[in-house]
């Protein structure tokens, strides 16, 4: 007797690796990981003002996401250049893989098993068509997963940054500022 | 995933800190958002009043456009986490969809060697 296929097993969305272009020199890389690591270590530290607190953690916490998905802690980090999708970036965006209709029917009625193996083929058919437009989703949902991971990073290192500017200049501006 | 701004910082004046040579910058630039400059350079100590009013000017405009470029990063990351958001329900959703035909049609699946019971 022909059986009903098993449906696929496709629940698990985990970041993977990240999908990336043209290798990079490694020096590059480096740099990459090297940033990530300085801002994680600045953001390990609790603020002086408790009320920034919530801030610095979730600054440390896209940063940490962004440096395990890029595999800067292990022996061979992500290499090469980072392409975001823009698609994935705009409001809406809609599945690129295909639709596929509804099932068929199963047969009413008492049916003996000739008149089962007759009609399961085109279930079984459909399945696998469904199956792969699983499989499609699911990958382009882990491969969004993982460049909203990285772009989180560095804009969380890009926020860091830019603030520390700021309060650097805003201390020089208080020693120099003659009116201060 | 979302990134919390790090507030809106209402200081006067800035003081050019080199921007670090980093990898970061190419990833931001592919974010649909205004580009930041490098802060504005700070006056030298014996600048003239109007040399400050004028520096604590430019620094003020960098604040606006760092927020702003900031604000939009996280609006694009809200967006990219609702398409996922959905990519993910929908895909839960048909994967519930095909569990359930295969239900059906093992219902109606004679057991071996005879018609349905």
């Amino acid at each position: 007797m022909k059986a009903v296929k098993l449906f696929g097993a496709l629940a698990a969305l985990v970041v993977a690796s990240l999908s990336v272009g043209a290798p990079a020199a490694a020096a590059q890389q480096g740099d990459r990981c090297a940033e990530l690591h300085a801002v994680l270590a600045d953001t390990a530290t609790p603020a002086d003002d408790p009320a920034e607190q919530p801030a610095r953690t979730a600054i440390n916490n896209a940063v940490r996401a962004g440096y395990d998905a890029l595999q800067c802690g292990g022996a061979t980090p992500v290499a090469g250049p980072i392409e975001l999708n823009r698609q994935y970036m705009s409001a809406g965006y809609r599945s690129h893989c295909p639709v596929v209709g509804p099932p068929p029917a199963p047969p009413t009625g008492r049916l003996t098993t000739r008149q089962f193996n007759d009609a399961v083929p085109a279930f079984n058919s459909w399945a696998e068509t469904n199956n792969a437009a699983l499989s499609c989703r699911a990958a382009e949902a882990r491969q969004l997963r993982q460049q909203l991971v990285i772009a989180s990073a560095v804009v969380a290192v890009r926020n860091w940054r830019t603030k520390q500017q700021a309060e650097e200049a805003a201390a020089a501006f208080g020693r120099a500022n003659p009116r201060s | 995933m979302r990134i919390i701004l790090v507030g809106a910082l209402a200081i006067v004046l800035s003081a050019g800190a080199p921007a670090t040579a980093d990898e970061i910058a190419p990833v931001v630039a592919q974010l649909p958002c205004p580009a930041v400059a490098d802060p504005p350079v700070l006056p030298r100590r014996r600048a003239s009043q109007e040399e400050w009013s004028a520096a604590s000017v430019a620094f003020n405009e960098w604040i606006s456009q760092r927020n702003a470029a900031l604000n939009c990063a996280v609006q694009t990351l809200a967006a990219m986490e609702a398409n996922e958001r959905a990519l993910v329900d929908e895909h839960t959703r048909l994967n519930a969809a095909g569990r359930a035909a295969q239900s059906a049609w093992q219902a109606v699946q004679p057991t071996s060697g005879g018609s349905a019971q």
